[in-house]
């Protein structure tokens, strides 16, 4: 595909959780995942894919993925449904269904997808199997489990709801216990790589990364809206967009840290306001490697306050300047004015 | 294989000779240490739980050399066969593993598939994992903090010159994860990337060595007060049209971040800066 995405850009996305279950562990009582040694708060990739396709999904692109209890198009069947009328290798030149599904699927352009393939006649199969890649769409986007920078802690104060009903007009209405337990307060940094040869595979365009950027943002805005899910907030969004070597930094989620002269104590956090990032090492390791980096896209939070070696720099919304400042390029992202430029076209 | 960049100042091509390999100790190898917030190396012989190794797979490690380098999927066997190869493994950080349960969609094809397309007799049919339905929970053990460092030989001189500049260079074709795809890795390396490989001094019967001891655990000498784990993993595989398979396991014995006393006998040792290294 021609505008296939040809630079790797690395992620770093920072989020916080108040008084909130970010990602409920279904074999715990639905209790927060948490180190059980270092009491770090866990949120998988899983969970905040799970908010970027449902953003997707609102916003009206084609997702494979769905809701359980989604209704949204189910375009990317649709695209697949074509292949009824593959009955030889010949029809493949016709159809191109593959092109059809990944443009279908904005999901599995990102994070890939497995299909297998059935038609009794072996030569048949074997063609579709080599047009879809097998059938294995390994995602060029990938975001890694992400640990809490703070040790946390359970919000005691919130574990009980009661739900009281009355099994008869006779009974004494009764209650009882559903467990809810949220933290405190965490903040996470997400780690995501956009691997720019893993992107030939799935056809990922220079438009669909140009969407990450206030996708991220807008998931967490928008889809953290159920009762446990609410209380977070994107704080820092940096795609790091490399230059054409196969260079990429690495690591760069470990660029952050609590600051502790301007931060409370991690047991008595329970805001934003209560902390302040240390970055030094972050913009030490960009502007080490700053040969390799076309630009920063940026966008942050004006309540997430940031240091440098321990000296107050401003907010995560001023990061471009302070990145300009490093001799590092950075371009600041306008989160609701460039949106909808990667909305899907109107039908 | 494309290449987009690779070779730096300096290294051009025939900097980087392919090293010989005599038995199973490589005169020359390339260091390199990869870490990660989460690791993930599935057991093979676990089903419905997903268990990991504490150590990579040799066979897991040649897939990230792979793809650092670029290679295609299952074009790299013989270049890391343990005939034309040589790997020593070092555990760096003690191992802990932490169990996260994770709802997925299932991938049995007779239950929870859907289909779409013709009849598949005929015509095409493809199945694909039916995402309305209730996920199904998936136990994932996962490995907190990993680190190991690598040395690593091949006769293949292709194959050792392109991982050789990549490593180099700092570089890499696809990015680097720690057994999934979504458990990033950083790849780090020493100034040098490149050293040699001397001989072991010792007496004869006991080397203290740095790294995981492969196929030997005869040759461990237990030490009061010291952890040693042995573990099973595949080492070799196969592949033809068909698909891929394990030709060969090793047992490694390791004691996450600390050397292993062992008989020298029945090990390929070698020298690596100031650590002896078993190479299997």
């Amino acid at each position: 595909m021609s505008d296939t995405v040809n630079t790797r850009s690395e992620i770093v996305f920072i989020t916080d959780a108040q008084d909130s279950n970010p990602n409920g562990n279904p074999l715990g009582e639905n209790r927060p995942r948490r180190d059980p040694v270092t009491d770090q708060a866990v949120v998988t990739d899983v969970r905040l894919k799970r908010y970027l396709r449902d953003q997707l999904i609102d916003d009206g692109h084609g997702v494979f993925v769905k809701k359980t209890d989604g209704t949204s198009a189910t375009r990317a069947e649709l695209a697949l449904d074509v292949l009824d009328d593959v009955t030889s290798e010949e029809d493949l030149e016709e159809v191109d269904v593959e092109a059809d599904f990944l443009a279908a699927a904005t999901d599995v352009r990102y994070f890939g997808a497995t299909l297998s393939f059935n038609a009794d006649d072996e030569g048949l199969e074997a063609a579709v199997a080599e047009h879809f890649n097998s059938g294995n769409y390994t995602g060029p986007v990938q975001f890694s489990p992400a640990r809490s920078l703070n040790a946390t802690e359970l919000n005691d104060e919130s574990s009980m709801l009661t739900s009281v009903i009355s099994t008869g007009g006779d009974n004494d209405v009764g209650g009882y216990g559903l467990d809810d337990h949220r933290l405190k307060y965490a903040i996470f940094p997400f780690h995501g790589l956009v691997d720019e040869h893993g992107a030939e595979d799935t056809g990922l365009s220079e438009a669909d990364v140009r969407r990450l950027d206030t996708l991220c943002w807008r998931a967490l805005k928008n889809q953290t809206i159920s009762r446990s899910k609410v209380g977070q907030e994107p704080r820092l969004y940096a795609r790091v967009e490399y230059a054409k070597d196969g260079f990429h930094a690495g690591d760069l989620h470990n660029g952050f840290e609590l600051e502790s002269d301007h931060s409370k104590p991690d047991a008595e956090l329970r805001n934003v306001t209560d902390l302040t990032l240390e970055v030094k090492p972050f913009i030490d390791r960009l502007a080490n490697a700053a040969d390799h980096i076309e630009t920063v896209h940026v966008v942050g939070s004006e309540y997430l306050e940031l240091s440098y070696d321990g000296e107050p720099v401003g907010t995560a919304a001023e990061l471009p300047s302070i990145l300009e400042d490093h001799g590092i390029s950075a371009t600041e992202i306008d989160v609701y004015a460039d949106y909808e430029e990667t909305l899907p076209a109107d039908d | 294989m494309t290449e987009s960049s690779g070779a730096t100042a300096g290294h051009g091509t025939g900097d980087w000779e392919a090293p010989v390999i005599s038995d199973g100790v490589p005169d020359r190898c390339l260091q390199c240490t990869i870490r990660a917030d989460w690791g993930h190396f599935r057991r093979i012989d676990r089903t419905v739980t997903k268990q990991t190794y504490r150590i990579p797979p040799r066979t897991t490690i040649a897939g990230l050399l792979a793809a650092i380098a670029g290679l295609d999927r299952d074009s790299y066997y013989d270049a890391f066969s343990l005939e034309r190869s040589a790997i020593g493994i070092e555990v760096l950080e003690p191992v802990r593993t932490m169990t996260m349960p994770s709802l997925g969609l299932g991938t049995n094809p007779s239950e929870t598939f859907e289909r779409a397309g013709g009849t598949g007799r005929k015509t095409v049919q493809v199945e694909y994992p039916d995402s309305t339905t209730n996920r199904q929970i998936h136990s994932y053990e996962y490995l907190v903090d990993p680190a190991y460092r690598l040395s690593i030989a091949t006769e293949d001189q292709a194959v050792y010159e392109t991982l050789a500049n990549r490593l180099d260079a700092g570089t890499s074709h696809y990015t680097p994860s720690m057994g999934l795809s979504e458990l990033l890795a950083t790849v780090t390396t020493p100034e040098a990337v490149e050293t040699s490989v001397g001989s072991v001094a010792g007496d004869g019967t006991s080397v203290s060595v740095a790294s995981a001891i492969p196929d030997a655990t005869d040759a461990v000498i237990p030490q009061p007060g010291q952890t040693q784990h042995v573990e099973r993993v595949p080492a070799a595989m196969a592949a033809d049209a068909s698909g891929r398979w394990t030709t060969d396991y090793a047992d490694y014995a390791f004691a996450g971040g600390e050397s292993i006393e062992a008989a020298p006998a029945e090990l390929s040792l070698g020298t690596v800066g100031d650590r002896a290294i078993a190479f299997y």
